[in-house]
């Protein structure tokens, strides 16, 4: 803890910490009145939105005796690292509020002094006066132009020293001509003002802007936990510390109670409950038992466990997330990227028309030739076009969290809502993944049942599959295999002792050898030296909300096709039950491959479900695939998105939401353009004044973020 | 009516210097985290002696 270091080398310092723990307003509250007390520490404050607590720490041993007591008011704070960044955050945010006030202020206070004119009527007021409220309109507008609106001033200022036409370059335009005609026309005491026009512009641009600004502020917010979720360094079963970067994959960490779990692995030791709420929305507690996956990040709630790392530090889910939060606030689909081109174009042709607009209108000795320019001007930035994508994918990309989905690929969500046909795996997928050994029958005098499950288990030390951890579970000691080799989807082999063992589907391990009885069930066979030695027999049970998920896929995208590499009479039943008429039974990975390819050659567009290495082929085959409780890392690294909370059930809400947001981008683009195209016309003819134009531009791209705002909703 | 001529530019100070105020305090944090400041009231302040 570098942090503690520094306030002990340092008399009086600020200190600043993230708790990721705050779930309220009451937290902060508390959490300041107890860090009050102490004497040696001053200026507490937590920051609920942020979830950030800064204190100064008055003398040395403040920081510890600080984030003693936070510890023990039951929170755990990190110290900050890169905190530039939400700094920078801030500073925007506050900087934008301060610019929104004062043009909203302003906005009121030069709509009153307009509407003296405007109600005035037919006989209209004295010169005196009118010159009076004129003159006080533009003491008011001063602030909201040279303040309020400086951001636009100084993009365009940027845009045009690049020799690029942004959108900021007709706002600022068009806010400054505004101003600086209507000041000629108060000095001259002729023709009209625009300064509540040039106001409002300012104020509805501004709401837009900061709303975009505290979408994306809250997104960072959310990325900065997820860093933050990791302890600095992992104690291994010999009780060293080790930094979690020198962490290698294999090795055997020991994660006691409370702790925060320091990397992804696999329980070798022990049970416990995890609670896993940051990743995927539960708040139930996860119950973990040997072969059991840890995420890193996640907290180990109740026992003390040993786990084995199960991949390198970039391939953790907790590394997934922050690189998807990042990626995602930059990913932009082909036609975000199509309207962007569109509205670059669009600003240049706006421009000209509005000037050209302007010049006709002179020409025909309009009185109003200015106004007319003005309003073609403001009502055709193309503000709403560029805005109406990238927002709402931004927002939905968070809320899908919400639902325990992790997505990897940006095209998820597009592509999701176009799904035809609905694969699933069954092993793991539909069914819960955890198998019981039903039956055991030994064909061998020599070996006892355990030293026969024992050999099994061995074989499996380094499979992840059901079976395997099923094994391991009743194994009582693990041998050392030599020369170990797995055939995802058929089965394992190794030498033990001299002897080579394999372990799997009669198929992989002696072909023409049949079950010893019809009776339901996976059967697995054991041999040694090409000699049977025992059949093991495994059940499984489906998982309890997939036949209500299955029925609700089939009335959302029509077909749902199950594609099994289970063999089983039972297993068809089992499918049949949940209602699947026709499983695809005894496919080996190809055969998932071609079959997908198949379809996708008959025009339909396939999501494949799975959850283990002999779905990986299918799923990278698939247009789009989603992964369910990945045991293997690589599976979750091929799949476009991960469902972390393992409930089948969110997979009709995600389809439906994928759905909500293919609309919400529809509805957006689809209104920006038929706005754009309808009132440019109407205002070239002159039926707009100014003010409408201002409020019909800035509405178009608030209704645009609004409407995007509707996808935090999950529900 | 003629005292409009001084009415206005009064108010006109008055709205300069709540605008300065408003942005002092966007400034000096007053704005930055108003969930915790609404619900203030509800909690007990325990350190009464």
């Amino acid at each position: 803890m570098n942090d503690l270091a520094m306030a002990h080398s340092s008399i009086e310092s600020k200190l600043h910490f993230l708790v990721p723990d705050v779930r309220c307003a009451g937290c902060c509250l508390k959490i300041e009145r107890e860090l009050s007390d102490l004497p040696d520490v001053s200026d507490v404050n937590v920051n609920y939105a942020e979830k950030r607590l800064s204190f100064t720490s008055v003398s040395p041993g403040g920081a510890e005796s600080a984030l003693t007591r936070l510890t023990a008011l039951g929170y755990q704070a990190t110290p900050e690292k890169n905190r530039g960044e939400l700094d920078m955050y801030q500073d925007q945010r506050r900087a934008l509020l301060a610019r929104l006030g004062v043009a909203g202020i302003g906005m009121m206070q030069v709509m009153m002094f307009a509407l003296t004119s405007y109600l005035s009527g037919s006989d209209g007021i004295q010169p005196e006066y009118e010159a009076l409220m004129r003159w006080a309109a533009f003491v008011i507008s001063l602030p909201v132009v040279l303040y309020s609106a400086m951001p636009f001033h100084q993009g365009a200022w940027r845009d045009i020293r690049n020799r690029t036409a942004g959108m900021d370059v007709p706002v600022s335009i068009a806010v400054i001509s505004a101003f600086s005609l209507s000041a000629v026309h108060t000095v001259l005491g002729t023709g009209e003002v625009y300064f509540d026009s040039a106001c409002m512009f300012t104020f509805f641009l501004l709401t837009g802007r900061y709303l975009e600004l505290a979408a994306r502020q809250n997104f960072h917010v959310e990325q900065l936990l997820g860093d933050h979720l990791l302890p600095e360094v992992a104690r291994t079963v010999s009780g060293q510390m080790i930094p979690l970067a020198e962490l290698q994959v294999g090795d055997v960490l020991l994660i006691k109670k409370g702790e925060v779990i320091p990397a992804d692995c696999i329980v070798t030791r022990g049970t416990t409950t995890a609670d896993e709420s940051a990743f995927t929305g539960e708040s139930e507690p996860a119950f973990k038992k040997i072969g059991s996956g840890l995420l890193a990040g996640t907290v180990n709630l109740d026992g003390e466990v040993e786990g084995k790392v199960s991949a390198s530090k970039s391939e953790w889910v907790i590394s997934h997330l922050s690189e998807l939060y990042r990626s995602a606030a930059s990913f932009r689909p082909a036609f975000a990227i199509l309207a962007d081109r569109v509205a670059r174009y669009f600003v240049g042709i706006v421009l000209v028309l509005a000037a050209s607009s302007g010049v006709f209108w002179w020409y025909q000795g309009a009185d109003n030739y200015f106004a007319i320019a003005l309003a073609v001007l403001v009502v055709s930035c193309p503000c709403a076009l560029s805005l109406a994508t990238p927002i709402a994918y931004a927002i939905a990309t968070g809320a899908s969290r919400k639902m325990g989905l992790l997505i990897s690929s940006g095209e998820f969500l597009e592509k999701l809502g176009r799904t035809t046909t609905v694969v699933f795996d069954k092993t793991g997928t539909l069914t819960e993944g955890s198998l019981k050994l039903e039956q055991m029958v030994g064909l061998s005098i020599d070996l006892s049942r355990q030293q026969l499950i024992d050999i099994a288990a061995s074989l499996e030390t380094s499979s992840l599959h059901p079976i395997a951890v099923t094994l391991r579970e009743l194994s009582s000691e693990l041998h050392e295999v030599g020369e170990p080799g797995i055939e995802p989807g058929f089965g394992v082999s190794g030498v033990v002792g001299g002897d080579i063992y394999r372990l799997g589907s009669p198929a992989y391990v002696l072909v023409g050898e049949t079950p010893p009885s019809e009776d339901d069930g996976n059967w697995v066979l054991l041999s040694r030296n090409e000699t049977p030695l025992a059949w093991f027999c495994f059940t499984d049970r489906p998982r309890a909300e997939a036949g209500t998920t299955i029925e609700t896929l089939k009335q959302l995208v029509g077909s749902v096709l199950v594609y099994s590499g289970d063999s089983s009479e039972n297993g068809r039943r089992l499918l049949n039950a949940l209602g699947i008429d026709n499983p695809a039974m005894s496919m080996t990975p190809d055969e998932k491959i071609s079959r997908v390819r198949a379809l996708q050659a008959s025009g339909e567009k396939v999501l494949m479900v799975g959850d283990g290495l002999n779905d990986a082929g299918a799923m990278a085959a698939a247009d789009i695939s989603l992964a369910v409780n990945p045991v293997d890392t690589l599976v979750q690294s091929a799949a476009d998105a991960t469902l972390v909370n393992g409930d089948l059930g969110s997979i009709p809400r995600v389809l439906r939401y994928a759905g909500k947001v293919r609309s919400v981008i529809g509805q957006n683009l689809f209104w920006a353009f038929s706005y754009n195209l309808l009132v440019i016309p109407l205002a070239v003819l002159g039926f707009v004044p100014p003010w409408l134009a201002a409020l019909g531009m800035s509405m178009s791209s608030l209704i645009v973020t609004l409407n995007a705002c509707r996808l935090s909703r999950t529900g | 009516m003629e005292i409009l001529f001084i009415l206005v530019p009064v108010s006109l100070l008055i709205v300069m210097i709540s605008l300065a105020a408003f942005v002092w305090s966007v400034h000096h944090r007053q704005f930055d985290d108003l969930d915790k400041e609404a619900e203030r009231i509800l909690f007990e302040d325990e350190k009464l002696e």
